[in-house]
């Protein structure tokens, strides 16, 4: 058995129209894939694929579970970007000796990390 | 704003079954453990699954999930099933998939109770013009 990566981290929404203004319009992010008539939408996040989807009756969203950590370029502008737009947070902005990390829900509840390393000479010790 | 997926986390219920699950059944390699081994770091490709075990951050069947890239879909489902591992939903083909001649396929833990879901999901395309290959498949990790 070889896993060799991630194809892709899908979250499941219940109204599509309302998760990609979240995403498009708030989180910024370029859609890079449209499928099933618009129930599923992919985006690209670096080098990896972030989809949501509307696709399976029995499949729901949850503020449990896996949850993906998005990388930032600027923590304190990302935050006050999330904050001007009500964006509602679960866990607010807290620090570790090796990142700043927030936990914010998207329209259904889905919890998404927002995060930043520490760059290398302010870094302690990481998990 | 945003740059990457940092990395990818999931809660797990028994850290110990779930080390095994990870480790054994899906032979990934931990690259960081913490806690106790209540939150352990695989690196796969440019990001890093993060398995968590915390009291107050519950596994579920439902909500974000990850697909994991395969080349071999045929051996790899046949492998977890000798694994016992139960199937949430059993290998499908999507139109996208079958072009690239593969596939999708959605897995739970063998813990867990298997549900049946219709044969939706849909494939891996090309990023960035980099060629993925779209044979995939999905856990779906419920610790009960």
């Amino acid at each position: 058995m070889k896993i060799k990566g991630i194809g892709f981290v899908a979250i499941p929404v219940t109204d599509v129209k309302r998760a990609r203004s979240f995403y498009e319009e708030v989180l910024n992010l370029k859609v890079s894939d449209e499928m099933m008539s618009g129930k599923w939408i992919e985006y690209s996040v670096g080098d990896e694929t972030l989809a949501i989807a509307n696709v399976i009756p029995n499949w729901t969203p949850s503020d449990q579970g896996t949850g993906a950590a998005l990388e930032v370029e600027n923590f304190a502008e990302a935050i006050q970007r999330l904050k001007d737009r009500d964006i509602r947070f679960a866990a607010e902005p807290f620090e570790t000796p090796c990142c700043h990390m927030a936990v914010v829900q998207d329209p259904d509840g889905n919890k998404l990390i927002i995060h930043k390393l520490k760059p290398e000479n302010e870094k302690g010790e990481c998990v | 704003m945003i740059k990457e997926v940092a990395f990818v986390a999931i809660a797990v219920s028994d850290k110990e079954r779930a080390r095994k699950f990870y480790q054994e059944t899906l032979e990934l390699k931990p690259t960081t453990a913490a806690m106790e081994g209540a939150w352990v770091e695989y690196d796969l490709g440019p990001t890093t699954i993060g398995v968590g075990c915390h009291p107050d951050w519950k596994p579920s069947r439902d909500g974000t999930t990850v697909a994991f890239e395969v080349d071999d879909i045929d051996a790899t489902i046949a492998q977890l099933k000798e694994r016992g591992v139960s199937f949430d939903m059993e290998k499908i083909e999507t139109p996208v998939c079958w072009r690239r001649n593969s596939a999708i396929l959605m897995a739970i833990n063998w813990s867990c109770i298997s549900a049946n879901r219709p044969n939706e999901m849909m494939s891996q395309e090309n990023r960035k013009g980099k060629q993925i290959p779209a044979s995939s498949f999905k856990i779906f990790f419920l610790l009960p």
